[in-house]
């Protein structure tokens, strides 16, 4: 064995990809759903819960190494992020559900005190499935890369991206005509893209000072091998629907191609992810300046 | 209290890659799978390289990140500082493998057989030990550990009693027994040659030193 560096593949490569999807699909969810029971949006809050509710623990169940023991998983919220998320999307289920049918068969619940109080709880809840994905990695001790305090919050700012980039695509397709909810999520677009530009920056200029491999991860990701995907990532997810939210707040609304901006994004976001879990390094047992040559 | 622990003279391994061989053999570990590694560098620039070894195993730490991070609880330390996982616990969600900043685990997915498709006794053995889709790992070879104690032998200086990696080192480049114990010959050890941890700042304080 040759010391060096070493990429994990166990979260990102072959079976990992299933663990990526469930990323993705729960932070599309999260977001889609958080933004559309505030803007009391319905078929939002469905498909934001069925992605989050359902999508996202079916493609974790998947990823696994023996799915049947699952049930172990909340086993312990006092220390794990991965427990916490279980204990978490078992409460999203409960009250996402009731917010889910009272915009489909329990409609009578619309309106009410009840409702309001569970659908706060089921926003928070929303809130945190997307987050504590970004509290798993930067909380891996053995890849320097994703032990960082900015992933959660970058990983909340593109969750929020995609979602509203979702709500357009979903709202756009059935209603070519804009209106006011789509100029309100425009205006947080092209704020949440700036954030979302500028945390990523910030994120990799904190990676180069955590240690040595984790600046390596930001070498890999800027110049090495993941460079193609990550610059596409930067091209789709930030530098394209940015202008295009900028032409569309200022100068002329673009309205039904909003949607393709939407999908653009959506793809963006997987690449993103897929960037940062594929720089992922484990971190080096003998450093760099006590030895010349890897073997 | 007790903290089984080794120290480990780098002056001394010339990585044969014995106590590779030795572990892959008696703890009858999965196809493709190491838990004892010797990792090897070079040192200098040319003409003037040397060339190190590092021979690394779980390091059963104090502050075990892989136990934190478990969801099920299937990674527990114990009372005498050794660090298992229970496979019957275990999901395989590989937390731990990114949590361990040594490279300690490793995912076992399937069941491979060594010579075709007919099972081998060594491959019995390990399809009763291990369970395909969980995250596997040294334990210090605790059963050896534990019979050995029963049958009243000391842990480091009976074989029997004793890791095989530790017995099975030809050069005596590693050393086992309770760090607890300042009159242990891994504590003096530790004491009086200066010795060291990897990536002490990180606070998981691991049971294995090394020694130059």
């Amino acid at each position: 064995m040759a010391v060096g560096y070493k990429f994990q593949t166990e979260w990102v490569l072959r079976r990992g990809l299933l663990l990526l999807t469930a990323m993705y699909v729960g932070a599309v969810g999260g977001a889609t759903y958080f933004f559309s029971v505030l803007l009391n949006y319905g078929l939002g809050v469905v498909v934001g819960f069925i992605l989050l509710g359902i999508c996202k623990p079916l493609f974790h169940l998947a990823f696994l190494g023996r799915p049947s023991k699952f049930y172990l998983m909340p086993s312990k919220p006092g220390t794990s992020w991965i427990s916490r998320g279980f204990v978490g999307l078992i409460f999203f289920l409960i009250f996402g559900g009731v917010v889910v049918c009272s915009y489909t068969t329990w409609t009578w619940l619309q309106g009410t005190t009840a409702l309001l109080t569970i659908s706060i709880i089921s926003l928070g809840l929303s809130l945190f499935l997307v987050l504590y994905d970004g509290f798993v990695l930067a909380s891996c001790k053995g890849i320097p890369f994703w032990n960082n305090g900015i992933l959660p919050i970058l990983m909340l700012t593109t969750a929020f991206i995609v979602g509203i980039a979702c709500i357009d695509s979903l709202y756009l397709m059935l209603q070519p005509t804009p209106t006011t909810l789509i100029k309100v999520l425009e205006n947080w677009h092209a704020f949440f893209l700036l954030l979302g530009a500028f945390l990523v920056i910030a994120f990799l200029w904190v990676a180069t000072y955590i240690d040595v491999t984790a600046e390596k991860s930001v070498y890999v990701i800027l110049r090495g091998n993941v460079a193609p995907i990550f610059w596409l990532t930067v091209f789709l997810a930030v530098i394209f629907p940015l202008t295009a939210v900028s032409y569309s707040l200022l100068i002329k609304p673009l309205n039904t191609f909003l949607s393709i901006i939407g999908m653009v994004e959506l793809i963006g976001d997987f690449l993103l992810k897929y960037s940062f879990l594929r720089a992922g390094i484990y971190r080096t047992l003998v450093y760099p300046w006590s030895y010349s040559i890897v073997v | 209290m007790m903290r089984w622990g080794m120290v480990i003279d780098l002056r001394r391994c010339i990585g044969c890659q014995t106590c590779t061989i030795a572990c892959k053999l008696n703890i009858n570990v999965p196809k493709g799978i190491f838990f004892c590694k010797v990792n090897d560098y070079e040192v200098g620039t040319y003409p003037n390289v040397i060339r190190r070894f590092l021979p690394t195993l779980c390091m059963h730490c104090k502050n075990p990140p892989c136990q934190d991070v478990c969801p099920t609880g299937a990674t527990v330390r114990r009372s005498d500082g050794i660090v298992v996982v229970d496979y019957d616990k275990c999901v395989g969600c590989s937390y731990c493998m990114m949590a361990c900043p040594y490279g300690a685990r490793t995912f076992y997915a399937k069941m491979e057989t060594y010579y075709g498709s007919e099972m081998t006794p060594y491959d019995k053995v390990v399809a009763e030990k291990f369970k395909p889709g969980t995250v596997v790992k040294c334990d210090l070879c605790r059963e050896r550990v534990e019979k050995g104690l029963r049958r009243g032998l000391k842990p480091g200086v009976d074989p029997e009693a004793t890791p095989i990696c530790v017995i099975s080192c030809i050069t005596n480049a590693r050393h086992f027994g309770d760090l607890d114990d300042p009159m242990s010959n891994v504590s003096k050890l530790v004491r009086e040659r200066k010795g060291y941890q990897l990536h002490p700042k990180l606070g998981t304080d691991p049971s294995v030193y090394y020694i130059e």
